[in-house]
């Protein structure tokens, strides 16, 4: 794909050109959506609200990398989006729980959607890890799916979150450890070398 | 002895994230791992980050943009159904 080449032929009015850059980053800027946002509904909105806004803003594109900049679009309708939700409280996902405490059962981590199937330990620590990053406040979320989840370097992340990469870096090192404390309360579904940590410091 | 020691270890924790990520100065990346490689609580310290990484990047595995998504998207910005392979 000749990047630079589609852009330049977008920004001169070829439709064709745009859909190709579309249904190039269309499934990344689903995911960051769909992890920003934590639901799949949500995401689609932001989704397409993204590619429509981009499409209209495209002439406000000033070079480098259009991934970044099309993604500073995703991680702004997510922020309006959220910002919209606020006023309907949500209850906290995390259980307070006394140090090594097993809970049977995990009410919190049952997916109604969930097969038999889906139930096995493997699928409980992605729902874990998926719940603590869904725990973080949405600045920290972002930078963490840029760089952890979609793999982002700091200053792509640091472009598509409109931040400068010090703060990228202190918010990325914040939601590291924030999750790391979060993944202490799912103690028995982490690998044993996880668990190393904790029983060296008892 | 204690004073210099404490602030390796300080220093150490706070480029870990860098380090782990590839976008340490290789410079300090040598100090670094001179430093983890001495440092017992620090090698603690950063197996346990990684693994958090590994946790972290181990929930990305793609979600496809659901098919009715695309097409409403396709629809709204007025353009057609074209060939998604490359
Ligand atoms: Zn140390």
């Amino acid at each position: 794909m000749d990047e630079p080449a589609l852009i330049q032929d977008a920004l001169e009015g070829d439709l064709n050109a745009f859909n190709t850059l579309v249904l190039h980053y269309q499934d990344i800027a689903y995911n960051v959506a769909y992890r920003i946002m934590g639901e799949p509904g949500a995401a689609d909105d932001a989704a397409q609200e993204s590619f429509i806004s981009a499409y209209q803003k495209l002439h406000q594109y000033r070079g480098g990398s259009f991934k970044a900049w099309l993604l500073r679009i995703v991680t702004n309708n997510c922020y309006d989006e959220l910002r919209r939700r606020q006023r309907q409280p949500v209850l906290p996902l995390k259980p307070d729980l006394p140090d090594g405490e097993i809970l049977e059962d995990p009410y919190w981590l049952e997916d109604e959607d969930a097969t038999p199937e889906e139930h096995s330990e493997q699928a409980e620590l992605h729902a874990a890890i998926q719940k603590c990053i869904n725990e973080l406040e949405i600045k920290f979320r972002t930078v963490l799916v840029l760089v952890d989840v979609e793999g982002l370097d700091y200053q792509t992340a640091a472009e598509a979150a409109g931040a400068p990469i010090g703060t990228v870096k202190s918010r990325l090192a914040r939601a590291r450890e924030r999750v790391q404390d979060c993944l202490q309360g799912f103690w028995e579904l982490l690998p044993e070398n996880f668990r190393h940590r904790d029983e060296k410091m008892i | 002895m204690n004073h210099q020691h404490h602030t390796n270890c300080q220093d150490t924790i706070q480029q870990l994230n860098a380090y782990l990520d590839d976008e340490l100065d290789p410079q300090l990346c040598a100090q670094l791992e001179a430093h983890l490689e001495s440092c017992t609580d620090c090698h603690i310290v950063y197996n346990t980050l990684k693994k958090t990484i590994q946790l972290c990047q181990s929930d990305g595995e793609e979600v496809a943009l659901p098919a009715d998504v695309r097409q409403r998207l396709l629809a709204s910005l007025g353009l057609g159904e074209v060939d998604d392979t490359e």
